[in-house]
């Protein structure tokens, strides 16, 4: 069959017409999806700072009402350079409760956290009655602090005679 | 004479024999045609699908909004409220414990100093105006009377 060139011209404006319909097609996508990519970047933006907005003043206002509390709780935890007055006060506290204190051991323990530990051992002795006291005063430091070991040895059978007791004590150090 | 009819129908008996001629004509224009509306269409449908893909995704902006939000530490003021009440009681019983009498203060006796006035004497003198001034007129009348006698003081 003769192909006229009518139909070849026909078929080839045809084709070119659907290739670049085709290619228009692509590009509009593409151009939409890069677009739309930049759209979705701004909105994140968008998001992200006004959500670090709010967050912000969430915590501006946390920040604000908590701080006598926070105030209050950093002074339960021993600073670093009231380790030696701390230390001096138990001293103290004991020669008023007529025990005799001595520290044996004084070791700092350095951890990852925010809180490094203080352990100290001390050697006590005196009446049963003021030796127990020294134990409970431990006990009570207004630190962050464990009583980690006591050993009490007893010498006599009255509460009279002077009895020995070693207690360990870790406390809390706060790094800032 | 072979009329039309009979012609038709030995023609239908060959192609039925011969399983039909094939076909050398390179153009169908009735089979071009179908396959020009197939490709429009298959066209239409991609781009259509890939619009609709398109619209559907950026239709709603909110739902774009995958953000990973900054998760922020909370606050809980039940275990700070718990804690302080466990500290305050613990540094109200170490207090208790640690708190030390004062020693007792011993009154201070004052002693006579000069002649026979003693301190407390001074005291209550320089309260009043009138005592100083008689004091003073006491003293002046003394040393008066004993510049005649002896110089007391040179």
């Amino acid at each position: 069959m003769h192909i006229t060139k009518k139909t070849k011209l026909y078929f080839i404006i045809a084709s070119v017409l659907l290739v670049l319909c085709i290619g228009f097609s692509f590009f509009i996508h593409r151009h939409i999806a890069h677009r739309g990519g930049e759209l979705l970047a701004y909105i994140k933006t968008v998001a992200e700072y006004t959500d670090r907005e709010q967050k912000y003043s969430e915590l501006s206002r946390l920040i604000a009402a908590t701080q006598e509390d926070r105030e209050e709780l950093h002074t339960y935890i021993l600073k670093r350079s009231e380790t030696i007055d701390f230390l001096a006060e138990v001293e103290e506290i004991a020669k008023a409760k007529q025990v005799e204190l001595s520290t044996d051991r004084l070791e700092e323990e350095v951890t990852d956290t925010q809180f490094d530990t203080l352990v100290v051992t001390f050697a006590l002795r005196g009446t049963d009655k003021n030796v127990r006291d020294m134990i409970r005063i431990f006990e009570t430091v207004p630190y962050h602090s464990t009583v980690t070991s006591i050993v009490i040895t007893e010498k006599g059978a009255t509460q009279e005679e002077d009895i020995d007791a070693v207690i360990e004590l870790v406390v809390s150090l706060n790094n800032v | 004479m072979i009329d039309k009819k009979s012609i038709i129908a030995m023609s239908e008996h060959v192609f039925k024999k011969g399983k039909g001629y094939p076909d050398r004509r390179l153009m169908h224009p009735r089979r071009e045609w179908v396959l020009g509306v197939m490709m429009f269409l298959t066209v239409i449908f991609v781009g259509g699908v890939l619009a609709a893909q398109a619209y559907v995704q950026y239709r709603d902006i909110e739902a774009l909004e995958e953000v990973a939000l900054q998760q922020v530490p909370q606050y809980n003021d039940v275990a700070v409220q718990n804690v302080l009440t466990l500290f305050r009681e613990r540094n109200t019983i170490y207090e208790d414990l640690t708190y030390m009498e004062p020693a007792p203060v011993t009154p201070v006796t004052l002693e006579e100093t000069v002649g026979s006035t003693t301190a407390q004497d001074m005291v209550s003198e320089a309260e009043t105006d009138e005592s100083v001034i008689e004091t003073e007129d006491v003293i002046d009348a003394e040393l008066e009377t004993q510049e005649g006698g002896e110089l007391l003081f040179e």
